[in-house]
């Protein structure tokens, strides 16, 4: 018996956005430790980088700014893909706030971050997902069915459960679409967000177990998931089954 | 009664518009059809924006909540891109969700801000039954109406605290040009609801509660079905819908 995404990823052309912190840099250290072929997309300078980022393609982008996808392309035809087997949209934003002290540019902003730009850089990446069968991941969060203290961050993350479910209809049989909703985890997000989680941070998965449990559901395909504490607990256990690896 | 309507020149917007005037009510209604206001008649209180346009919108929140306050806001305006996702435009899709996801929660901020609703009013977001359904053929729709129906329940709780009321409404299809324009060719007109059946039915909701509201009884079947069995929901929407709407292009 092995863990189920031992060789999944292996040779494996991934892109993943929002790689330079958090969730994202831990997938791409696992991604790579594991032999994928990866782009990564961070907003931050690649001068800005953990010295120990791993040794991979690594694209300062703003996916914000509404011409992400295009870039992507140019970015896939330099690097010799002609297709594209897999990219998870981790990149994502959120104020902890009530909604009468934010404004309209405060709300486009998460909605662009968290919304547009997963749908527009899979709408231009289409056709590389189709050529190789490739799937899409996209990430929501345990506040995808409303949270009173992140109203705007939590409908742009069930807005994008909606689009999974419905893309997922679409691409049936063509293109993978899953959706995978994260607990709590311990980044810089909920600082970054002006949220406290006071004595709770102590239950909060560390990036690196929660990125592994979802690499785990990537392999394995279903959607939704929801990642916390039962999905790592089940991966400790399927691992300690399988040899301790 | 004053209530402010967007979206309100056609389709169920107008329906609701009219229902509050008849009900004895003061309506201002927003709309980006110039004509379509202009057709609803002398005393209704009018302005022509266009939602898409998301640097108005702070501008265009404060000269809302200046002609409130309102005992009933109704989110109401939005428009939708039907086809394959890989084949409607992107720019489309990005309309929509700016028209039926940006611009009701930047207005909202805005009136809320400028305390333009009423204690023992409500607040109405005008979602989908694409909620529960899903909608294959429409998936930024279907973004912006889940998104929405989020944002209103993140909502309920602390606008409680104000006694605002805040009413998510997931109508089915609605006898009106929209579904002409998105629903696939077909016998279904029969079956969809009239648009002044439904704004009478949320008025009163409104008028009562908060939560989810589904507009008639067969929606309302429906979307409890879909509540059970959602996957059974997504495939049948899959073959009634995106299949004939693929066929029809």
């Amino acid at each position: 018996m092995t863990a189920p995404n031992r060789d999944k990823f292996s040779q494996k052309r991934v892109i993943v956005t929002g790689a330079s912190s958090g969730i994202g840099l831990a997938l791409v250290r696992q991604l790579d430790t594991q032999g994928a072929d990866l782009m990564a997309i961070g907003r931050r300078a690649a001068s800005e980088l953990p010295p120990d980022f791993p040794q991979i393609g690594y694209q300062s982008l703003d996916v914000s700014a509404g011409d992400t996808g295009p870039q992507l392309v140019e970015l896939i035809a330099a690097r010799g893909w002609d297709g594209l087997d897999l990219i998870i949209h981790i990149a994502g934003i959120g104020h902890c706030r009530p909604v009468a002290d934010e404004d309209a540019a405060s709300i486009a902003g998460t909605v662009a971050t968290n919304c547009l730009a997963p749908i527009t850089i899979t709408h231009a990446l289409a056709p590389h997902l189709a050529r190789a069968s490739g799937a899409v991941v996209f990430v929501g969060s345990a506040a995808h069915k409303g949270a009173s203290g992140f109203p705007v961050y939590a409908a742009t993350k069930g807005a994008l459960a909606g689009f999974a479910r419905a893309l997922r209809s679409e691409w049936r049989g063509r293109i993978g679409v899953q959706i995978l909703h994260p607990g709590p985890t311990q980044t810089a997000m909920h600082d970054r967000a002006g949220h406290d989680p006071g004595r709770l941070r102590a239950l909060f998965l560390s990036a690196d177990d929660a990125a592994a449990a979802m690499l785990r559901q990537i392999a394995a395909g279903r959607s939704p998931q929801k990642t916390g504490h039962g999905a790592v607990l089940r991966m400790r256990a399927v691992r300690m089954l399988a040899g301790g690896r | 009664m004053r209530a402010l309507v967007t979206g309100a020149a056609a389709g169920l917007g107008r329906a609701l518009g009219e229902a509050v005037l008849e009900s004895g009510g003061s309506l201002v209604a927003l709309d980006r059809d110039e004509a379509g206001l202009a057709a609803l008649g002398y005393g209704v209180n009018v302005l022509a924006a266009d939602l898409a346009d998301t640097a108005a919108l702070d501008g265009l929140g404060d000269d809302l909540a200046g002609r409130g306050p309102y005992d009933l806001v109704v989110m109401n305006a939005g428009i939708n891109a039907t086809g394959p996702f890989e084949a409607v435009p992107i720019a489309k899709q990005g309309a929509v969700i700016a028209i039926n996801l940006t611009a009701p929660m930047a207005l909202t901020a805005a009136l809320l801000r400028r305390d333009a609703i009423s204690p023992g009013g409500a607040l109405v977001f005008v979602s989908s039954l694409s909620r529960f359904l899903s909608y294959p053929g429409a998936a930024s729709y279907v973004a912006s109406k889940h998104g929405i129906a989020v944002f209103a329940k993140s909502l309920r709780r602390p606008l409680a605290k104000q006694r605002i009321r805040v009413l998510t409404v997931l109508p089915g299809a609605l006898d009106t040009g929209h579904a002409e324009r998105h629903a696939p060719p077909g016998p279904g007109r029969k079956r969809r609801m009239a648009p002044d059946a439904a704004a009478k039915a949320i008025l009163a909701a409104a008028s009562r509660r908060s939560g989810e509201f589904v507009p008639g009884a067969g929606p309302r079947a429906l979307a409890a079905l879909a509540r059970l069995a959602p996957g059974v929901a997504t495939a049948v929407m899959r073959r009634v819908i995106f299949k004939k709407l693929n066929a029809a292009d």
